[in-house]
C-alpha cells in the first residue's frame, strides 16, 4: 500500500463504494499523468489571467 | 438500382420527395443492411423496428422525411432513456432536444449508436454492449467516443447519425472511420434530455458521408438553414507547433495536401496562451464527469471506475485556475478569428490504433491514445466553438485520415462550405466511398 492507495481506497469508502486493487492501480496512473499536465496552472499568473466570465455559447465579449 | 443505403443522406431525402424511393422499402432495407454488417462492426446494438415504423407513420414531410438515422446512446427517446453504453438508463425516457429536432424534420431513429461507455474515452474500445470495430480495418478501433455513429454512417448501414463530443468525441471518430463528423456550437440547441447537459464542453455532433449530408442533418438539428456561401476563399491559420509537428508524418502530409489543392491562403498562425489550453480543458473534464448511481458504477470497466476515481480526488483550486485560463484563451482565439476564417490541423495525430493497444508512437514519444486525440480536439470544447472532421486521405496502413477545421461560435455554415471545398479539391476521392472491409 502506497499513500495513493490508502488515500483513493478511504475516499472510496467514505463515499459508499468498494474498489478493488486494478482500480486503484490505473486511477493512480491516470492521476499522475493528469496531475503532471494540470500542474502546468500552478505557475500561472493570477494577474495576467484575471477571471473573465465564460460563456461558451458565445464569443467572448471582452 | 442499388441498395437504397448506398445513397447519400441527400440523395435518400429526394428520392423520397420525388416518390422514387419509399420510405418503407428504405427502412426495411436499413434494417436487413444493419442485420448484414453490423455482425462484425457493432455500431448498432439496438435497433427500433416497431417505434421507426410508428416514427414514419406519424412523420411530417420535413427535410429529413423517411429518412433513417441513428442517434448516440446518450440522448433520451420517448420509449428509452439514454445508457451511455452502461449496464441502466442514466435519465428517464422522453423526447429530448435533439430528439425533437430530428422527429420534426421527418428523421426516423432507426437504433441507438454504439459508444465508448459513458463517453469517457476515444478509442470506443469500452461499452457495455462490446467494442465497436473499424469499418476500414475491424482490427482497429472506431473511435470514441461516439465510434458507433461513425462506423455505422462509413460502412453505410445510415446515411446519417448524431452523436456528441465533449474533448473531439464527433471529429475523432470521423477521422478514425472517414467521414465526416462536425461538432456543433456548445449550447446552440436544447439540451434537455442529452447525457452532456450537466457540463461546459459538450455539444451534439452530425456525421455524415459527405459535407452536403452533414448540412442537411445540422439543419434539422440546429433548426436553422446553413445556406451556403459558393466559392467563397478562404484564409486560414495552421498552428504547426505541437497539433501538426507532433503528428504522424502520413497524416501531417495528408492535411497539408489537402490545404494546399484548396488554393486557400494558408498562414503560420500562433495563439496566445495556447500551451495551457491542454491544462485548462483536462481541469474541467475531469471536474465535469459525473459518477453514475453505485449499481451502474459497479458494473463499469476498470478503466471507466479508475477514471472516475481519479478524476475525484483531483484538487479543485485546478479547476478555479483552468478557468482563468480558459477565459484568456477564449479572447485569444476570438483574436485569432479576425486574422483566419478558419483554424486547421489534423483531427487525430495518428490513423486509428488497433482496438488491443492504447498507446500511439508520436514524434515526441509514447502516449495514451486519449491523451493524444484530446490535445488535438480539446481546443473547440474549451471554447465552445464548433469543429469539423473532414476525410483528406488514406494512410499506408490503408486506413483514414481527416482534418480538422475550426470556426467562430455559430459559424457551422462556414465549416459546411470547408468541407465541400475539400472535397471538390480532392476530387471526392475520400469522401462517400467505401470501406475495405465492405468490399472497396
Amino acid at each position: 500500500m502506497n499513500d495513493f492507495t490508502d488515500w483513493a481506497l478511504a475516499a472510496s469508502k467514505y463515499a459508499g463504494i468498494e474498489m478493488d486493487g486494478d482500480v486503484v492501480a490505473l486511477a493512480e496512473l491516470i492521476y499522475s499523468g493528469v496531475a503532471q499536465q494540470l500542474a502546468a496552472l500552478d505557475g500561472i499568473d493570477l494577474e495576467e489571467f484575471p477571471v473573465r466570465p465564460i460563456d461558451p455559447r458565445h464569443e467572448p465579449t471582452t | 438500382m442499388s441498395h437504397a443505403q448506398d445513397l447519400t443522406l441527400t440523395e435518400q431525402a429526394a428520392a423520397i420527395g420525388s416518390g422514387e424511393l419509399d420510405a418503407d422499402e428504405l427502412l426495411t432495407q436499413t434494417f436487413e443492411r444493419i442485420a448484414q454488417r453490423d455482425p462484425a462492426l457493432n455500431s448498432t446494438p439496438v435497433i427500433f423496428e416497431e417505434e421507426s415504423r410508428a416514427m414514419l407513420a406519424s412523420a411530417p414531410r420535413g427535410p429529413l422525411y423517411g429518412v433513417p438515422i441513428t442517434i448516440k446512446d446518450m440522448f433520451a427517446l420517448p420509449w428509452r432513456g439514454p445508457r451511455s453504453a452502461t449496464s441502466a438508463e442514466l435519465f428517464p425516457a422522453g423526447a429530448s432536444g435533439p430528439f425533437r429536432r430530428l422527429r420534426d424534420a421527418g428523421a426516423v431513429i432507426v437504433g441507438v449508436a454504439n459508444q465508448h461507455e459513458m463517453g469517457m474515452g476515444t478509442t470506443g474500445a469500452e461499452s457495455v454492449y462490446g467494442a465497436q470495430h473499424n469499418p476500414w480495418n475491424l482490427d482497429h478501433c472506431a473511435g470514441g467516443s461516439s465510434g458507433g455513429s461513425a462506423a455505422a454512417v462509413a460502412a453505410r448501414l445510415v446515411a446519417g447519425s448524431v452523436g456528441s463530443d465533449s474533448g473531439g468525441s464527433t471529429r475523432i471518430p470521423a477521422a478514425y472511420c472517414g467521414v465526416i463528423g462536425m461538432k456543433v456550437t456548445f449550447g446552440s440547441l436544447p439540451y434537455d434530455g442529452y447525457f452532456g447537459v450537466t457540463t461546459s464542453l459538450s455539444a451534439p455532433g452530425v456525421f455524415g458521408r459527405n459535407g452536403a449530408d452533414a448540412r442537411l442533418l445540422a439543419e434539422a438539428l440546429l433548426d436553422q438553414e446553413l445556406p451556403v456561401r459558393p466559392g467563397g476563399a478562404m484564409r486560414v491559420g495552421v498552428v504547426r507547433d505541437p497539433y501538426v509537428e507532433d503528428c504522424d508524418p502520413d497524416v501531417a502530409a495528408a492535411c497539408e495536401a489537402a490545404l494546399r489543392a484548396t488554393g486557400w491562403e494558408i498562414v503560420d498562425l500562433e495563439i496566445e496562451h495556447l500551451d495551457l489550453a491542454g491544462a485548462a480543458f483536462l481541469s474541467r473534464l475531469v471536474a465535469e464527469i459525473g459518477r453514475p448511481p453505485t449499481p451502474v458504477f459497479d458494473r463499469l470497466s476498470v478503466a471507466s471506475k479508475a477514471l472516475l476515481l481519479a478524476g475525484s480526488l483531483m484538487p479543485a483550486t485546478y479547476v478555479t485556475r483552468g478557468d482563468r485560463v480558459r477565459g484568456a484563451v477564449r479572447d485569444s482565439v476570438a483574436h485569432a478569428f479576425r486574422e483566419v476564417d478558419l483554424i486547421a490541423w489534423p483531427s487525430s495525430p495518428v490513423a486509428a490504433p488497433l482496438l488491443t493497444n492504447p498507446w500511439v508512437a508520436l514524434p515526441s514519444g509514447l502516449a495514451t491514445v486519449d491523451m493524444a486525440n484530446v490535445r488535438q480536439a480539446g481546443l473547440a470544447n474549451l471554447t465552445g466553438i464548433p469543429g469539423i472532421s473532414i476525410p483528406v486521405g488514406l494512410h499506408p496502413t490503408g486506413l483514414p485520415i481527416g482534418l480538422q477545421l475550426l470556426a467562430p461560435w455559430n459559424h457551422e455554415a462556414r465549416l459546411l462550405d470547408a468541407a465541400e471545398q475539400v472535397e471538390r479539391a480532392t476530387g471526392s476521392a475520400f469522401v462517400n466511398v467505401t470501406p475495405t472491409a465492405f468490399g472497396r
